[in-house]
């Protein structure tokens, strides 16, 4: 029997800002093809925990590793993708061209055309709006096409950064059904940070609480999940 | 009639001169945030490199390296200076106000002030109804258009007109799709270098120039870039077309001695009425 890496490893994560401790102490491991939520109020360190997996801040100590691969600055390009919180579409590019910059890293390996006609059949809409400027999508809109842009980079790991936040309740729908039917099709591994744990026990196959920067409780399974509450004390 | 085609032709040649200065403004504004003032030394750059390679290698060769010194200057500055002000606007600004006095001492040192005049297209060209147009300026006419339309394409096309864009439009985004702000901030300096020296090397071919030409340049190039609102293209063109045919009119048919009164005038008017300037779509924040 062989031993494996665990598909994503984080160990004792640090992350500080000056003073200020985001992050402190964090561990995690992820499955391939796995779902784990991260839930948290605001404030948590969710989203500075995303970053740092993504290779987007500084890490003050502690590890990153995708299949025993340390993560830095190089992770869009290694395949581990985050989807920004409030969706930042790029508001004056078409829907076509947001899921071009997608591509961006991938643009010598292939046509990104063939790749962009896979996101049109999973997301039909965007294929209707596919030159319309992305600043004029509705919300549930732009959070598909922000999940889209960051799969045109053919992702392992995607990092989803509060995905229902400032949504109506039919576009959370739409966007739960889209990222199931995603894992489904791919097989992408999630890591899914929320402050909406109905939502994100709908989504993943267990989860984690964070508080002030800390793993708070660990091994929640969905039922679990749906039944907390973790909104701003 | 003749004359007044005459008038917007020399109206148009300047408008394309501003738009190559202001496109490399405007776009290295909306990619890094850093309002660049010394941008006009690379008018300079490209005018004097001309001037100083062509008498040494004939013109044809040295417009290529008049280009190369461009570029090779423009990644030094952007490499030794302006990456490391990425994200601080207020060190970017003084980082580029020192590098403009100390670039123009530099080039008044070893080029003087005594106008110089780089090489020529002879002959004119005759307009309908007799008046005569300079062949070397038909040659500037065509270049900007030519350039400004291929930077309009590759803006749209290519992936690093892309890159220049997405960063434009959202940095943080971009980031996270792989697009380091360090990397695209090179491909922003490169093409505003390239675009700048290319007008350089045009003013050289019509008018005498001295190493002031670069500020006078700015300036311009600032105009145009605020009246179409900062980090928008499009907006250059409009802006630049606008302040080179009022000029040119004004100088012609009012008082050539009050030219700079009405452009300005103009400027102030479009910004009173559209203070975003013509095409922002967006508020620029600073930083």
């Amino acid at each position: 029997m062989t031993i494996e890496a665990p598909f994503l490893s984080v160990r004792r994560l640090s992350v500080t800002f000056g003073k200020a401790i985001a992050v402190a102490d964090i561990s995690l491991d992820v499955a391939e093809g796995e779902c784990v939520a991260v839930v948290g109020a605001n404030g948590a360190g969710k989203s500075t925990l995303g970053k740092a997996v993504t290779g987007l801040v500084h890490v003050s100590g502690g590890s990153v590793e995708l299949t025993g691969q340390p993560v830095g600055a190089d992770a869009a390009r290694r395949g581990a993708l985050y989807v920004p919180e409030g969706r930042m579409v790029f508001p004056q590019l078409t829907v076509e061209e947001n899921l071009k910059v997608g591509a961006f890293t991938q643009r010598r390996l292939g046509d990104w055309r063939t790749q962009r006609d896979v996101m049109y059949d999973l997301v039909p809409r965007l294929a209707e709006r596919a030159r319309v400027r992305a600043g004029l999508l509705s919300g549930g809109e732009q959070q598909l096409l922000a999940i889209a842009r960051a799969l045109m980079a053919r992702p392992r790991l995607l990092v989803l950064d509060e995905p229902s936040l400032g949504l109506s309740p039919t576009a959370i729908t739409t966007v739960t059904r889209f990222l199931g039917q995603l894992r489904v099709d791919t097989g992408v591994t999630i890591l899914l940070l929320e402050q909406n744990t109905a939502f994100a026990a709908r989504l993943a196959d267990r989860g984690l609480v964070v508080s002030l920067g800390r793993v708070e409780r660990t091994s929640l399974t969905q039922t679990q999940l749906g039944a907390i509450s973790v909104a701003t004390e | 009639m003749s004359e007044l085609l005459l008038t917007l032709l020399l109206g148009i040649m300047q408008a394309g001169l501003y738009t190559l200065v202001g496109l490399g403004l405007t776009i290295t504004f909306g990619v890094t945030h850093i309002l660049n003032f010394a941008h006009g030394e690379f008018v300079t750059i490209g005018a004097f490199a001309l001037i100083g390679f062509s008498t040494m290698v004939g013109t044809a060769a040295a417009i290529p390296l008049a280009l190369l010194v461009a570029v090779a200057l423009g990644a030094l500055v952007y490499l030794l200076g302006f990456v490391f002000t990425i994200g601080n606007h207020l060190q970017g600004l003084a980082f580029s106000l020192g590098l403009l006095l100390f670039t123009e001492n530099i080039f008044l040192e070893l080029f003087s002030s005594i106008p110089r005049n780089g090489p020529r297209v002879d002959g004119t060209l005759a307009l309908l109804g007799g008046e005569q147009i300079a062949w070397s300026r038909v040659v500037v006419i065509i270049t900007t258009a030519a350039l400004v339309t291929v930077a309009a394409i590759a803006l749209k096309r290519t992936w690093v007109g892309l890159a220049l864009r997405a960063t434009g439009d959202d940095r943080f985004a971009a980031s996270t799709l792989g697009l380091s702000a360090k990397r695209v901030g090179l491909y922003a300096f490169l093409v505003a270098a390239v675009l700048a020296a290319v007008a350089g090397m045009c003013i050289a071919s019509v008018s005498p120039v001295t190493p002031a030409i670069g500020v006078s340049y700015l300036l311009t190039g600032f105009v145009v870039a605020i009246i179409g609102g900062l980090g928008s293209p499009e907006g250059v063109l409009m802006a630049a077309l606008l302040l080179g045919i009022v000029e040119a009119l004004t100088s012609r048919y009012i008082d050539p001695s009050m030219t700079s009164v009405y452009t300005y005038s103009l400027m102030v008017v479009v910004l009173l009425a559209l203070p975003q300037g013509l095409f922002n779509r967006k508020v620029v924040r600073a930083g």
